[in-house]
This record gives structure tokens, sequence and C-alpha cells, in this order.
């Protein structure tokens, strides 16, 4: 793959990047080879690393969900508001992993 | 600015669902808390415990990343700007005012602060070599002295025809100069703590080495004048390089910044015009020194 296809790829996946940033880069026809190569090593690490803790987060995030189910049912609490409990927790847990799908 | 990053996600989410706000008065029936809602709670708290530090760390991570962009993209302006203001000008100004962008660059600031170390280092390499230039005239090079003597009724000539007084001259100068060198460059690796570095380049060296063939092939060392002592004094690797330094801190003086660097390049390659260029100069100068011994020997 060469720089120019690369870079488009890194760009449009990036996770650190704005939409207006991601514009102006795609676009900007003057940028030097060795601009897009820095920007992509600077890119990369970060996907690089949000990837890790998202992984490490939602290793956490199911070990806590998967204790509250534990505890709510040692409390016996009823399977409605059970169930409307781990909907909220589910739907909590959900909205921290905006790039869930990218992982 | 929309960002789809995940601590943006924790933040926000924790800011709408954890803040209650009463509103109206203060005999308003608060909601009631059930089992289920302090489970619920402290699931909560145990989630913000783990996501916080998590959401912390992505913040840094942007911050670090964002600014290196930022420092990317002005090093990819600066050059940009630059062609484009200078685009008509005549080639030499355009590499001018590119070698004087590079030397102003944010990786070469503290201008000030190279100045006065550079003329610190240049004050202390002369006073150095002149102090040492003067110690030699008091106890071997005085011009009444016409013999050395050592242990054992040893003597060495100093006549003008032995030539011996030249020879000591230079010997001297080669020693004062390779102190001035080591003492430059220990007191750099004092100050920074560092071993790996020094203050004297190659090219100031071989200069300085070239700069006192001259002077002794062209000055009068017969004469012992002032001239001739002071220049020699500024003639040493240390001074040479506080010069460089000095001179390309200076705003404006990118360009001697840029061709001291590339000189010192060629010289450590052993290719290109400078290192030709002072084999050269020592060649011609020693022709020079042996033409003007000839008459001494017939």
């Amino acid at each position: 793959m060469n720089t120019k296809q690369n870079f488009i790829n890194v760009v449009t996946q990036s996770r650190v990047l704005s939409r207006e940033q991601k514009m102006e880069l795609l676009t900007d026809s003057q940028l030097s080879t060795g601009y897009k190569e820095k920007l992509m090593g600077l890119l990369l690490e970060f996907d690089k690393n949000s990837k890790a803790r998202e992984a490490y987060l939602r290793d956490k995030m199911e070990e806590l969900y998967t204790k509250f189910i534990a505890q709510l049912d040692a409390e016996k609490i009823g399977e409605e508001t059970k169930k409307e409990l781990l909907g909220k927790a589910k739907k909590q847990m959900e909205s921290f992993f905006p790039t869930l799908a990218s992982v | 600015m929309t960002r789809n990053i995940m601590a943006e996600s924790i933040v926000k989410d924790f800011k709408g669902k954890m803040d209650w706000v009463y509103v109206g008065k203060s005999e308003a029936p608060k909601p009631k808390e059930t089992k289920a809602d302090t489970l619920f709670h402290e699931y909560m708290q145990k989630v913000f415990d783990v996501a916080a530090p998590i959401a912390i760390a992505e913040i840094e991570d942007v911050s670090v990343t964002q600014g290196g962009i930022a420092q990317e993209t002005v090093d990819q302006i600066v050059p940009l700007s630059l062609q484009k203001d200078v685009r008509d000008k005549p080639k030499f100004i355009k590499k001018w005012l590119e070698w004087e962008a590079k030397a102003s660059s944010p990786d070469h600031q503290n201008r000030l602060g190279k100045l006065l170390t550079s003329a610190v280092y240049m004050a202390g390499s002369f006073g150095l070599n002149y102090g040492g230039n003067l110690l030699a005239n008091k106890i071997f090079l005085d011009p009444k002295k016409d013999a050395l003597h050592f242990p054992f009724k040893k003597t060495l000539s100093l006549s003008d025809e032995s030539g011996n007084k030249e020879m000591l001259k230079a010997g001297w100068e080669y020693v004062t100069d390779a102190v001035t060198e080591q003492s430059t460059d220990r007191s750099v690796k004092w100050l920074t703590n560092r071993e790996d570095i020094g203050f004297v380049s190659p090219l100031s060296r071989a200069l300085g080495k070239l700069g006192n063939t001259a002077i002794t092939v062209f000055g009068d060392l017969k004469k012992h004048d002032t001239k001739t002592f002071v220049m020699n004094s500024f003639v040493n690797p240390g001074f040479i390089e506080g010069l460089f330094r000095f001179v390309g801190a200076i705003p404006g003086g990118g360009f001697v910044k840029e061709l001291y660097g590339k000189g010192n390049a060629q010289i450590m390659k052993g290719e290109g015009m400078i290192p030709f260029g002072t084999d050269l100069a020592f060649n011609m100068l020693i022709a020079k020194m042996i033409y003007k011994q000839k008459p001494i020997g017939d």
C-alpha cells in the first residue's frame, strides 16, 4: 500500500482527529510525504493506546456487570426491577464505547 | 469540534446521570431510595472508579497527540509560507531566508542564552591561550634569552639561526590549543553532567591548526610583535568554536550555523571542499615554511 492510500486510511480511522481535522488533512494536496509519515506515526500510536485502554475498560466493565447481577440475585430483587436496572447498566456500559465496532 | 473518543463519552455520561438537582421548596419530597437503587448506585460508583482514571489517561493522550500534530504542522507550514513570500527573490536570498527560518524554529530557541554562553567560552579560550603565551615568554621564549639551560650542563641554543625558538613556539602553541580545547570540552561535560558531548567540533579544530600554521609562516616570530602575539591567542579551537556558535545565534546568522554544520559533516566524512581545502592550505604553508628556512641552512 502506498503512502497516499495509507495516509487516507489512517486519517479516516483515527480516533483522535476531529471531523474538521480529517477533512483538512484529506483535502490538502500540499502536504509532504515526510509530514504525512510523521502524522501517521502519531495517529497510529494514539489509536494503539486507545484500543488497549478500551479493551481493558471493557473487561473491567464485564466483570463489574457480572458481579452486579450476582448481587441483585443475592438480594432477591424482583425480576421487573432487576431487568430495569440491568438494562440501565448495560446502556451505561455501551455508552462508554463509541468506537466498539472498530476494536 | 466533533471527536469520537471514549474519554469524552465517559465524562459526558457521568455528568448527565450522576448530578441530582432539586428545584423548589425545601419540604418537597425526596425520591425514595430502595435496596435496588442502593445496589445500582454502588455499582455505578465502582464503574466510575474504574472508568475515571482511564478517561483521564485518554484525555492526556489526546492533548499530547494533538500537541505533536500541531508541532509537525508548524514545521510543515513555515517552509511553505517562506516559499510563498520569497518566490520572486534571487536564489541566494531564498537560501539565506530558509536557513534563518530554520535557525529561528522552536527547536533552536534561546538565542540570548547561546550568545552569552558562546561569549563566555570565547573570552575563556582567549584568556587561557593568552595566559599560556605570556607564561612561555617569561620562561623560555624571552627575546633576551639566547639559550635554555638544563641539568647535567645540557644547553639548547635559542639563536635565530638554530630555529629552536620557532620549534618551541610552534610546540607551545600546539600544547596551549590542546589545553584550551580540553578545558572547554571538560567544562561542557561538567555543566551538562553528560559525558557524550563536547564543545569543540572537528571544523574548529582543523581551522585552529591551520590558523596557527599560517601565523607561524607569515608572522615574524623573531620580532615577538604584539600583533602576532594577540593573534596567536585568538586562533585556538575553543575561540573559533565559540565564534561560530556566537555568530550562528545572532539574528541573521542562521546561514553561518548551516554552513558550519555542513563543514563539520564534510570533515567527519573526509569528503568535499573543506577537507580538500585544509589539506591544500597545509601543503602550501609547509612549502612556504621550507622556502623561508632555506637561507638559514645556506
